[in-house]
């Protein structure tokens, strides 16, 4: 995975590169053009990922460290989840689901206690983002329908 | 009449129950809006603003310097507690501050954010009080050069001072910066850069769904990776306000770097557009090069709260003597401010302490007066947020994503804000599972486009020559002082080398 991360730190260096030089100007009537931090800053992101890339190649004991654990990845698909029941359901209704779903069914809450802390936690989110501060939230694709 | 005898005409006009009562409640508010995720303090203020408009203007501005101040202490919070800076200033508390809730020190963490934004705010407005139009007059002196090479510096220090491999601490840093390139390019008439043809690039990558994904989203990917190793989700420790009181032992600690942290903060606070962003983290830089927890820092000492706390309030406040005396707003909260300074037909400038004399001191005396209201409401306040770390992990990880959720929404409200989010926040789990550090990323992300902003300028006022870094004897300074940084740690390393021979 360390090679992955410092190839995609390259292609990264090179493609920001290429555009700064080619397509914003690195330097242009005696002053910098759009290219020039974002070449230079990505030059040094290269020198820095070839330097990884030799220590990860050539180094003694480079051992992966990470074991990839799929429960870790739950809370993004949970957020991408969220995202969409924010669309589908509105700020209210989709926070009660969330909580709800997440606590009964993940966290093995009981009923009672998910839905009063579901309810709480609703009323917070609603009353501080869309009462005071009033964050237009979508108002959700269902509830529009009626 | 001299300044303190303003001061206390000043402290004459605004001193009222009505009047400290709207600086306790402009404290209480701020710190809630400070704490939301999303909200910010630039975005606290305006939201707030509003409901000043209403009342006489030694009032409003009373309030407003609550809200003001309750943003500065709030973004602290959340940061401690749930690791999820409320601004950018608080990306440094959040190094030290969360590993702190981490180890059952969450109440300490907060009292010494709380004591060191007090002793940064006092500071700040003493030296306001005493020498504000001064220092306006010697921010004045840091032009475009100046300021790139002081966030040259800034910048530079990142890398090498996170994270335990200095080369993925650069990378992260380069990549930080190359991040916020994106966007419009406002030095070429707001022309598309590295947008590859979408739209939703345009305004670029927003700072706060960043912030949120990067330290939000991976600290409840950690908690339920840990679940899986047989860590059940369990309540937190339970703590007692007696125990998160700090000791005198411990005051001895802070005191000082709050001290040094404040006068540096401070003074970055009166640079045009340096910002509170730069101050935290050049302070944080100074007590991790200077103090005497140069290992602990990072890992949960709290002289890195202090100092990053300290040095953020003393900037706010510094922000205020360009915009007093000489109109110019030092940091986004004072721009919306400046807004409402103009709306009660007031006109910053250099007119303003010799016209409006009545209301210059009337907000001097404000900021004691909020500052003093917002370490009344973050002490009272301390065991209601202690009760947040006692939320058992099964609730408070749905509650945590969801305020991701909202809090990146909140910024631009749209959708694309939050899939960023989320993009980031696997990005950053990865990134920290193979010890890349991601705190240089949000600083470098923060502080280049000033950087970019003054470099380029500098070379447009040079006609290209390189020489204006080193003609102006600030910047020369500056210059030097960054090339030390960068080559201390080589030399040190060959040094050790040669004697280790």
């Amino acid at each position: 995975m360390d090679i992955v991360i410092v190839i995609i730190e390259i292609l990264v260096a090179i493609v920001w590169i290429q555009q700064g030089v080619v397509r914003y100007v690195f330097w242009e009537n005696g002053r910098p053009g759009g290219g020039f931090v974002p070449v230079i800053f990505a030059v040094i992101v290269l020198a820095a990922a070839l330097a990884i890339l030799i220590k990860v190649v050539f180094g003694k004991n480079q051992k992966e460290t990470y074991v990839f654990q799929p429960s870790a990845f739950m809370p993004v698909v949970a957020a991408v989840l969220g995202g969409f029941m924010l669309q589908v359901g509105g700020i209210g209704f989709s926070v009660f689901l969330f909580t709800s779903i997440w606590m009964r069914f993940l966290s093995k809450y009981s009923w009672v206690k998910t839905l009063i802390t579901s309810a709480i936690f609703t009323f917070f989110i609603y009353g501080i983002f869309r009462m005071w501060l009033r964050v237009p939230f979508p108002q959700g694709f269902i509830f529009q329908l009626f | 009449m001299g300044n303190f005898d303003l001061l206390m005409q000043g402290f004459g006009t605004s001193f009222s129950v009505a009047n400290v009562l709207l600086a306790i409640a402009g404290g209480f508010m701020g710190l809630l809006v400070g704490a939301m995720p999303g909200i910010g303090a630039v975005t606290g203020v305006a939201l707030l603003l509003p409901l000043t408009f209403k009342m006489d203007p030694t009032s409003a501005i009373i309030m407003l310097a609550g809200i003001y101040y309750g943003n500065m202490y709030g973004g602290a919070y959340s940061a401690i507690l749930l690791n999820i800076p409320g601004d950018s200033p608080a990306v440094m508390t959040a190094l030290d501050g969360y590993p702190l809730s981490r180890q059952g020190k969450g109440g300490k963490a907060l009292f010494a954010a709380n004591i060191s934004s007090f002793i940064g705010g006092s500071i700040g407005i003493v030296t306001l009080t005493l020498f504000g139009p001064l220092l306006a007059k010697v921010g004045l002196k840091f032009g475009p050069a100046e300021i790139a090479a002081l966030i040259l510096l800034a910048l530079t220090s990142i890398g090498w001072l996170l994270g335990d491999d200095p080369l993925k601490g650069i990378v992260a840093s380069a990549l930080g910066i190359l991040l916020s390139t994106v966007g419009m390019d406002s030095m070429a008439g707001g022309a598309g850069r590295y947008t590859f043809g979408s739209v939703n690039l345009l305004s670029g990558f927003s700072f706060i769904p960043l912030v949120i994904g990067m330290f939000g989203l991976p600290q409840v990917m950690e908690l339920m990776s840990k679940k899986e190793e047989g860590d059940i989700l369990t309540t937190g420790p339970r703590l007692t306000l007696k125990e998160s009181i700090l000791t005198k032992e411990e005051l001895k600690r802070i005191i000082p770097t709050a001290i040094k942290s404040a006068i540096l903060g401070n003074f970055v606070g009166f640079l045009p557009g340096a910002g509170g962003t730069t101050a935290s983290f050049l302070s944080y830089v100074m007590e991790k090069k200077t103090g005497k927890n140069e290992k602990e820092m990072g890992n949960g000492a709290l002289e890195g709260i202090a100092a990053s706390e300290a040095a953020n309030n003393a900037a706010a406040v510094g922000a205020f003597a360009p915009l007093l005396t000489l109109g110019i707003p030092g940091s986004g909260t004072t721009a919306v401010l400046l807004g409402g300074l103009m709306m009660w037909g007031l006109q910053p400038g250099p007119l303003l302490f010799i016209q409006q004399t009545d209301f210059v001191w009337g907000l001097i005396s404000s900021m004691y007066i909020g500052n003093l209201a917002c370490i009344f409401v973050g002490l009272v306040m301390i065991p209601f947020l202690m009760s947040i770390l006692r939320i058992p992990r099964g609730i408070i990880a749905p509650i945590i994503v969801f305020i991701c959720i909202v809090g990146a929404y909140s910024v631009n409200n749209n959708m694309f804000d939050v899939w960023f989010m989320v993009g980031a926040g696997v990005i950053a789990f990865i990134m920290q599972k193979h010890q890349y550090p991601v705190a240089p990323i949000l600083l470098a992300f923060v502080l280049a486009p000033r950087f970019e902003q003054a470099i380029r300028r500098a070379f447009s006022i040079s006609n290209g020559s390189a020489k204006i870094f080193i003609e102006k004897p600030i910047s020369a300074a500056l210059l030097l002082i960054t090339a030390v940084f960068i080559l201390a740690p080589v030399v040190m390393r060959l040094v050790k080398k040669v004697k280790a021979k």
